[in-house]
């Protein structure tokens, strides 16, 4: 019983030896760590993309897209007024409290360079 | 950045509700934030949160563009405000009205026709563009 435990222990001492060697040992572990990152990849290559990327430079629509589009985007609110500047778009007229967030929706879908709103809110 | 600290709670509340191509820019003193989402909710609330941030959106620092329209070939739910969604003949307001859906009806998006239009058609036949900004994934 002491023979065998002893065994054991030579046999653990010298695992550990051999683990702690800088042999060719050392390649097949960090090979197997490359190969288990890489099989994270899907996993991390998804963040890049996701929060407060930067991207391009920001595209803006040209004047009269935005001035025919408007039309459109404005149609359901009547007492909207909007007009266009160098990619800006001012909003003027009255309109319901209910109301304002469905309208600026519509018109910051339409890629202007700002939105001024002038409105009155009753 | 100030304008990204500014807007910080809309920001991290897009990125956690997993806003897809989520995009934050700033140039010339406006924050542009551009994505898609699937869910009208997560629009909303992030509309919310805007307005939150900058009462009545009085600010004319950010445009938020986030699309919660419907993709060509599923379906959609009117979400006007509370009146009739118009169908008309081709894409435009100018365009002759074809018909009607209601506040609330599932239609089927047939078509993104551009940006702001799509071919929709509804269960009772009807089919013709509608204005993409009332259709909300379903």
């Amino acid at each position: 019983m002491k023979k065998l435990s002893f065994k054991l222990l030579l046999a653990a001492a010298s695992f550990v030896a051999v683990s702690y060697l800088p042999a060719c040992k050392s390649n097949t572990t960090s090979d197997a760590n490359a190969d288990s990152a890489a099989a994270q990849l899907p996993d991390t290559t998804v963040m890049p993309d996701q929060p407060a990327a930067t991207g391009g430079p920001v595209t803006v629509s040209p004047d009269d897209s935005l001035t025919n589009n408007l039309k459109d985007a404005t149609k359901a609110f009547p007492g909207v007024t909007a007009t266009v500047n160098n990619g800006e778009v001012t909003l003027t007229g009255t309109i319901s409290r209910d109301k304002l967030p469905q309208l600026l929706q519509n018109v910051n879908a339409l890629h202007p360079k700002k939105v001024n709103n002038n409105l009155t809110i009753q | 950045m100030a304008l990204q600290d500014k807007y910080k709670e809309l920001i991290d509340a897009a990125t956690t509700a997993g806003v897809n191509n989520l995009q934050v820019r700033e140039q010339n003193n406006v924050l542009y934030i551009d994505g898609t989402t699937t869910s009208g909710a997560v629009k909303d609330n992030l509309w919310n949160i805007y307005n939150k941030i900058d009462p009545d959106y009085r600010s004319g620092d950010l445009v938020l563009n986030i699309d919660a329209s419907a993709a060509a070939g599923t379906k959609a739910k009117v979400t006007t405000q509370s009146s009739n969604l118009n169908i008309r003949k081709g894409p435009g307001t100018d365009q002759e009205i074809v018909g009607k859906a209601a506040h609330g009806e599932v239609v089927n998006v047939i078509s993104k026709a551009n940006d702001q239009w799509s071919l929709i058609r509804t269960n009772s036949g009807v089919e013709g563009y509608a204005y993409t900004q009332y259709l909300t994934q379903a």
